[in-house]
């Protein structure tokens, strides 16, 4: 095999864990809070909806 | 202006009627083809009365009839409330439904007459397919066009897992039934030897990803807080696990063919991936049973939130078997026995089914005009019937294959096996017949569910159904897409 897939694959892992890593930090990112709280109490919306 | 806009639950019915119906069929089959392995003689010689002629029907009557009408509906239903909008092109959608329920007849009328591409959870022929894939890209066309006119801004996590589960389905089904027809009956896939292997088992396993875990995951994320009526205990580990599980998954399905003729690192990436899985699948069972906190006490009164708890735990319990069996070393011993029916039975029967008869137990009351379920009774023996038969079912099984597995590898002194295969088969002949015991009380459960459901749907029958309000909010500042004018 051609070392050059070897050093895709090695490129490939990190950027991968930069972008796992990266999606964390911008989902616990303080400006996010207020938007995630509303939305994870969306689905309770539908009980107080009802006419 | 005054608010006309109502939800368009008409199609959410039609698709909660034909998941009890499908429901009761596919079990109905299953439990006949688990006496026939109890009983051979049930088979009676009659030639699409045989197991390998009647299992096709079973799998695909659980997985896409009672399943697949359970996911259609609940994505209708959740996507309507969550973009605070009604159904996008109603017509189409009600061509979902009539469109499924004719592949369904097809599919379970065409199998056990012989008719068959004979690759597992794909065995429709190309003529069957390709109106599949026709449904299957209109279902993709309302779910989109109705979030496209959402009125919040955000997409609810739910629908990322349905958005994913829609086209994974689609890519899926069509890679995997490529095929040449040479009669209207008969075709031949494209592909070959170990790759035809290969790609059977890329569908086979991400079917599973995405068909019985990403689409019920979405049920999961809406039912269950609506259910405890607790907020989602994180939502933003609830994006880290939809994304982890997403990338991982597809990944993982060489795993199926461990010591086959596929090669070595394939396999390793394989078992590689499905360890790396069990992290963000138990992200989100422990998600969703973290949402109960403060909401335990309903346990002891709401079986639709013992249905979610337990479907949940055996989602945790079942993930983490499934990454184990995926370990070489402990495939060498479960692969090709009962182990494989228990674990696959503890996700389908305790996982998939328990989220979905939680979440139609949720819903159902709503869609049908009503306050609650017709009999509370009902629900508490369906959970029940439905949590023993599920517990009889698996031990038996996990029993089996323990069996088998070390049966089938003990050696004597001389290095020449110790039991012949007969010898397994006698020796696991038992548990078959517990196994069968345990489908019965699932199947049973299911009629309970059925009779519940056709006293709830008393007012709809008589069409005196008032339609439900679509809550207008106020739109947000520069929102994307434009919040649309309510309409009639």
């Amino acid at each position: 095999m051609n070392p050059l897939w070897g050093t895709i694959a090695g490129i490939s892992i990190i950027a991968m864990m930069i972008v796992f890593i990266g999606t964390w930090i911008w989902l616990w990112h303080a400006q996010h809070k207020p938007k995630f709280d509303a939305l994870a109490r969306l689905p309770m919306d539908e009980e107080k909806d009802q006419p | 202006m005054p608010n006309t806009e109502t939800y368009n639950d008409h199609v959410v019915r039609l698709f909660l009627l034909a998941a009890a119906i499908w429901g009761i069929v596919g079990m109905a089959v299953g439990v006949y083809i688990a006496a026939e392995l109890a009983w051979p003689a049930l088979n009676f010689d009659i030639p699409w009365l045989t197991f390998s002629r009647l299992r096709p029907d079973h799998t695909f009557g659980v997985i896409f009839a009672f399943g697949g009408s359970a996911l259609m509906g609940t994505c209708y239903y959740v996507v309507q409330r969550t973009g605070h909008t009604r159904l996008a092109l109603p017509r189409l959608a009600n061509f979902t439904f009539w469109g499924w329920q004719l592949i369904i007849l097809m599919a379970m009328i065409s199998m056990p007459l012989g008719i068959t591409q004979s690759k597992e959870y794909a065995e429709p022929e190309w003529l069957i397919d390709l109106f599949i894939a026709v449904v299957w890209v209109s279902f993709g066309v309302v779910f989109f066009a109705t979030l496209a006119r959402r009125r919040i801004r955000h997409i609810y996590v739910a629908n990322w897992y349905y958005g994913a589960f829609i086209i994974a389905v689609g890519l899926l089904h069509i890679v995997n039934n490529l095929a040449i027809p040479v009669s209207l009956w008969k075709s031949y896939p494209i592909y070959s030897g170990s790759v035809d292997a290969m790609v059977q088992w890329w569908y086979g396993h991400n079917a599973v990803a995405f068909f019985l875990t990403a689409g019920f995951l979405g049920m999961m994320y809406y039912f269950v807080p609506r259910q405890a009526q607790q907020p989602l205990w994180s939502y933003r580990f609830s994006i880290v696990n939809f994304w982890a599980l997403i990338s991982v998954y597809m990944w993982a399905g060489s795993h199926h063919l461990m010591y086959t003729a596929l090669p070595d690192w394939v396999q390793s990436v394989g078992m590689a991936f499905s360890l790396i899985l069990l992290m963000p699948s138990w992200g989100s069972a422990a998600n969703g049973l973290l949402t109960f906190n403060g909401s335990w006490h309903k346990l002891k009164t709401d079986p639709a939130a013992k249905f979610m708890v337990l479907a949940l735990v055996f989602y945790a319990a079942s993930t983490f078997e499934g990454s184990m069996m995926a370990i070489k070393t402990v495939n060498s011993l479960t692969h090709y026995t009962d182990w494989t029916i228990a674990h696959v039975h503890a996700g389908s029967i305790g996982w998939v089914a328990m989220i979905t008869i939680g979440s139609l137990y949720a819903m159902a009351p709503r869609a049908l005009g009503q306050p609650a379920m017709y009999s509370n009774r009902g629900m508490e023996l369906h959970f029940w019937m439905h949590t023993v038969g599920l517990l009889f079912y698996v031990i038996a099984m996990w029993a089996a294959g323990a069996t088998e597995g070390l049966m089938w590898r003990a050696t004597s002194a001389d290095g020449s096996l110790t039991y012949t295969f007969i010898d397994s088969l006698i020796a696991v002949k038992p548990f078959y017949a517990i196994r069968w015991f345990g489908g019965v009380l699932v199947l049973g459960g299911m009629v309970v569910m059925a009779w519940n459901l056709w006293h709830t749907a008393a007012d709809a029958r008589a069409h005196l159904i008032t339609p439900i309000p679509v809550p207008i909010p106020e739109p947000a500042p520069n929102q994307v897409p434009a919040p649309l004018p309510a309409v009639a």
